[in-house]
């Protein structure tokens, strides 16, 4: 993954337009995700994962290859993201040119409205996380990065990357309370 | 193994991060404790819970116009920064193309200054229409009868007017949006703005009259001349 993602940034240095296309299509759900993660809003990850994308075309020759590919494309996304959230972003949920969700009426609906509300809980509860700590959860659960990664996107430490991670995590513990009890 | 004790690695435990020398008797206190085995089980079940949460997914159509708009936005970007770096430029060029006729005003008005100043004597100075030499006065007619209205001053307008007249090319001016309009109408002038232009873009903090100053004698023998040869006249 790693020597593919320099193959294309080399293509893309050396004036293949194609390569930056590849690049884009390759990562960007990821990176969608990531920004949805972080923002809880459509229309807030779809612009800043096009910011993104776009510093990463303006700065790509200053990709100084120490880290990966996408440890790098991960730190723009979430400094974008933080930004975001320090401005003041769009409620959380309202989803822009979503794909319908399905709807079944069959007879285990009961069971859905039940995962939808410890779904929606558990969306609720991440919202009331602070950024960092959002973003090192997101990071570790959804993209399997390691502390030390997550530490260099952040530009915290490890040890700081870890505490926002089990703060997160022991949060949304005492939120969901109630869900483990009931369940 | 105390449960207090338990509790502070449990999370270290789920996360698989808990050194394997502290991993097998934590793992053997949870075997004994249910307690501490469901607050471990109860983590597992979160983390679980948090790992299936999906991001809604866009439709097709999102993916598709992804790219072309971000394409889109790196043109526009592109677009935008280029102006940017000669938008300052063409800030300043605009400018100047807006008030040229005043840059030129004010280099011409100030070469007469300097002139009147400096080389007293060189060019007459008239506060009266009384000192008016006689070949300026047929100039001016001769310029009226060929159908074109002389604006030599008039000592009129100069007793009726107060405050200190321009002096330009030897005629009394006291009036700088008619000198303005004036020196617009100059044949050289767009040459010395777009000189004294090229001198701003260059060293946009410099003072025209520096500028002016710093004229060659031979360039401010020219200005000289020009002024010299100038009729002010209205068409």
């Amino acid at each position: 993954m790693r020597e593919a993602d320099f193959g294309l940034i080399d293509r893309f240095l050396r004036g293949d337009g194609t390569a930056f296309d590849e690049l884009v299509r390759k990562r960007q759900r990821e990176v969608y995700n990531l920004a949805y993660r972080m923002t809880r809003n459509a229309e807030d990850a779809r612009d800043v994962s096009q910011e993104a994308f776009l510093q990463v075309y303006k700065n790509l020759d200053r990709f100084d290859r120490r880290s990966s590919f996408s440890t790098w494309l991960y730190r723009i996304v979430v400094n974008r993201c933080l930004n975001h959230l320090n401005r003041g972003s769009r409620s959380p949920h309202r989803v822009v040119d979503e794909a319908p969700e399905p709807v079944d009426p069959s007879e285990g609906s009961l069971g859905q409205l039940e995962e939808k509300e410890r779904q929606d809980a558990l969306a609720r509860a991440i919202e009331t996380l602070p950024p960092q700590q959002r973003a090192s959860l997101t990071l570790r659960v959804h993209h399997q990065l390691a502390h030390r990664e997550i530490a260099e996107i952040l530009g915290v430490t490890e040890a700081t990357a870890k505490v926002h991670y089990f703060h997160a995590v022991k949060a949304l513990r005492q939120r969901l309370a109630h869900l483990r009890e009931g369940a | 193994m105390r449960c207090e004790e338990a509790e502070t690695r449990l999370l270290e435990l789920v996360d698989e991060e808990l050194p394997f020398e502290r991993r097998g008797e934590t793992l053997s206190h949870l075997q004994t404790c249910t307690s501490c085995a469901t607050e471990f089980s109860a983590y597992q079940n979160l983390l679980a819970l948090v790992q299936a949460e999906a991001v809604p997914e866009p439709s097709p159509r999102f993916w598709e116009e992804f790219l072309p708009s971000l394409k889109h936005h790196i043109q526009q970007e592109a677009f935008d920064s280029k102006q940017e770096s000669t938008g300052s430029l063409a800030g300043l060029r605009s400018w100047f193309v807006f008030s040229r006729p005043f840059i030129a005003g004010v280099a011409v008005a100030a070469v007469s200054i300097l002139i009147v100043i400096r080389l007293p004597g060189f060019l007459p100075v008239w506060p009266d229409r009384h000192d008016t030499p006689p070949a300026r006065e047929q100039s001016a007619s001769r310029e009226s009868g060929n159908g074109s209205v002389a604006m030599s001053p008039n000592a009129d307008d100069v007793k009726r007017r107060s405050g200190e007249p321009y002096v330009l090319a030897g005629e009394i001016v006291d009036d700088p949006s008619a000198l303005a309009a004036a020196i617009e109408r100059l044949p050289w002038v767009n040459e010395i703005a777009d000189r004294i232009e090229t001198a701003w873009v260059q060293h946009p903090e410099s003072d025209p009259a520096e500028w002016i100053a710093s004229l060659s004698e031979e360039e401010r023998q020219i200005l000289l001349d020009r002024l010299r040869s100038f009729r002010w006249s209205q068409s």
